[in-house]
């Protein structure tokens, strides 16, 4: 017995894939294209965490936000 | 040679049932990946239905400039698998039942050194395993898998190398793998 040939044909191994593989995704993803988008919470965010443009806008906005609502309590407070 | 690039943007741009074209060049080594993973022969067609599609979910968030779509598309694979396999937890090697037929000699011989392959790359660490089911089965480069595994490539080739030498060592072979 050759270990090395077995080896190497156990490497070369193939899956069985049922022939209906492909289909079945496909069903999937219609059915998720056939969902109502109004609002895809999901989508957004792998949006967001895809470029980092709108990453960094979105962290400046939330500290410009934060430093205004800040600025003024302090007003509010010292006025 | 399909051109991928157009396909996904087809895609993107609304047509979805380009996705098959993918799907179909994709299917035999994401599920093999998952396969040898997973160590599941049942359960690998369900999460490789999963995997292609959060990664047509995704496919808007996919930049060719960063990695091939082969690599960005068995990093969401291997992800699956090992979220899979945590969840086990207890993993069992695939029944023998599959070569249950009796074999003689020979025949009998090689049928148990296969088992005994599966059972030592299924008892490698999680990340020994990964590196080398994409290096040996899916003949991934080491700067492919290292984009997978976000780690260097030193690192790959030395987990590559220790789960190597762990099998061979295991398997009581005499020559290097």
């Amino acid at each position: 017995m050759d270990k090395r040939k077995i080896y190497e044909s156990w490497k070369e191994k193939d899956v069985k894939i049922s022939d209906s593989f492909a289909d079945k995704v496909m069903n999937k993803v219609f059915e998720y294209e056939r969902r109502p988008r109004f609002f895809d919470v999901q989508r957004i965010i792998e949006i967001i965490s895809a470029h980092s443009i709108i990453k960094n806008s979105l962290i400046v906005m939330g500290a410009v936000a934060g430093s205004i609502r800040v600025m003024y309590m302090l007003l509010i407070a010292f006025s | 040679m399909i051109d991928e690039q157009k396909i996904i943007n087809n895609i993107v741009n609304g047509d979805a049932e380009s996705y098959r074209l993918l799907v179909e060049k994709y299917q035999n080594p994401v599920i093999r990946m998952i396969r040898n993973i997973v160590n599941d022969n049942h359960t690998s067609e369900d999460i490789a239905q999963e995997v292609f599609l959060a990664a047509y979910k995704k496919l808007a968030t996919f930049d060719n400039m960063r990695s091939k779509f082969s690599t960005w598309l068995f990093t969401i694979a291997r992800n699956k698998s090992l979220n899979v396999i945590k969840k086990k937890k207890t993993q069992t090697v695939e029944e023998i039942s599959e070569i249950a037929e009796y074999k003689r000699g020979d025949e009998l011989e090689k049928q148990e050194f296969l088992i005994e392959l599966d059972k030592q790359m299924h008892s490698l660490p999680k990340n020994q395993k990964t590196v080398f089911v994409l290096s040996e089965f899916e003949k991934l480069s080491c700067e492919e898998i290292a984009k997978i595994e976000r780690v260097r490539e030193g690192t790959i080739r030395t987990r590559l190398h220790r789960a190597k030498r762990k099998l061979a060592k295991a398997l009581g072979l005499d020559w290097e793998l």
